[in-house]
């Protein structure tokens, strides 16, 4: 339950999360540049050097967001964006479907109330 | 996305897990220092790789093990230190013990070795 409450609140605070995360790397870049100047390597390919020991820096944010546990979320929010397209692009057929499953639902949850008030709670 | 057989990751994860925690034991540290720490205390034996540092590092905050903060580096620029909590203290215990287990493990179904090899 714990984790429940952890992953919402970060969700909250993402944004800040991810700039704090990206300030961290950054820090991190800087100081492994330095440390390369220091053993006398020139400036700029002492920033490449860093750059490059530090790996995909992209791979590191992703990894890391996988901690977070926003992995699930986000892909439930693409598909739902993927539907939506979808349901977009085929305006018929869409049209059709929506349709159909309104009346449906529409006349059993009507039915079940006519039920419920006649027969099972007179 | 890109993985590693899961093997590969679990041994991994476990030993970066022990390294970080026992580098914070000293004190709180910023994650480029331990990474240095890390590879000077074990004669540049051990090179972490700094893309599974932070990932291992946010895990390892994330169960509550060790606690961040903003603070100053020794040369004045912002960065986020890590100390060991009172929890993640008695999970170094712990892990401690069971890689002594493990290396103690190893060492018994290596060792003898020179009577089989004639």
């Amino acid at each position: 339950m714990n984790t429940v409450f952890r992953k919402l609140r970060w969700l909250i605070e993402r944004s800040d999360k991810e700039a704090e995360l990206r300030e961290e790397l950054q820090f991190h870049l800087e100081e492994e540049a330095e440390q390369r100047q220091a053993d006398g390597v020139a400036e700029d390919k002492a920033r490449c050097a860093a750059r490059r020991e530090l790996g995909n820096l992209t791979l590191v944010e992703e990894n890391t967001r996988a901690v977070w546990g926003w992995m699930r979320l986000e892909q439930v929010a693409r598909d739902v964006a993927y539907g939506m397209r979808q349901v977009r692009r085929n305006p018929g057929f869409s049209a059709i479907a929506i349709a159909t499953l309104a009346l449906g639902i529409g006349g059993i949850t009507a039915m079940f109330s006519a039920f419920d008030t006649i027969l099972i709670r007179p | 996305m890109h993985r590693e057989p899961p093997s590969r990751v679990g041994l991994l994860q476990g030993t970066l897990d022990l390294l970080i925690l026992r580098t914070l034991l000293a004190g709180p540290a910023h994650g480029h220092a331990i990474a240095k720490h890390i590879q000077h205390t074990s004669e540049d034996l051990l090179q972490v790789e700094t893309g599974s540092l932070y990932p291992a590092l946010h895990r390892l905050e994330a169960k509550g093990w060790i606690a961040p903060s903003w603070e100053l580096s020794e040369k004045g620029k912002r960065a986020r230190f890590y100390r060991l909590t009172p929890f993640g203290r008695r999970q170094l215990v712990a892990e401690r013990s069971r890689w002594e287990a493990f290396s103690r493990a190893m060492a018994l179904v290596l060792s003898p070795v020179d009577q089989e090899a004639r």
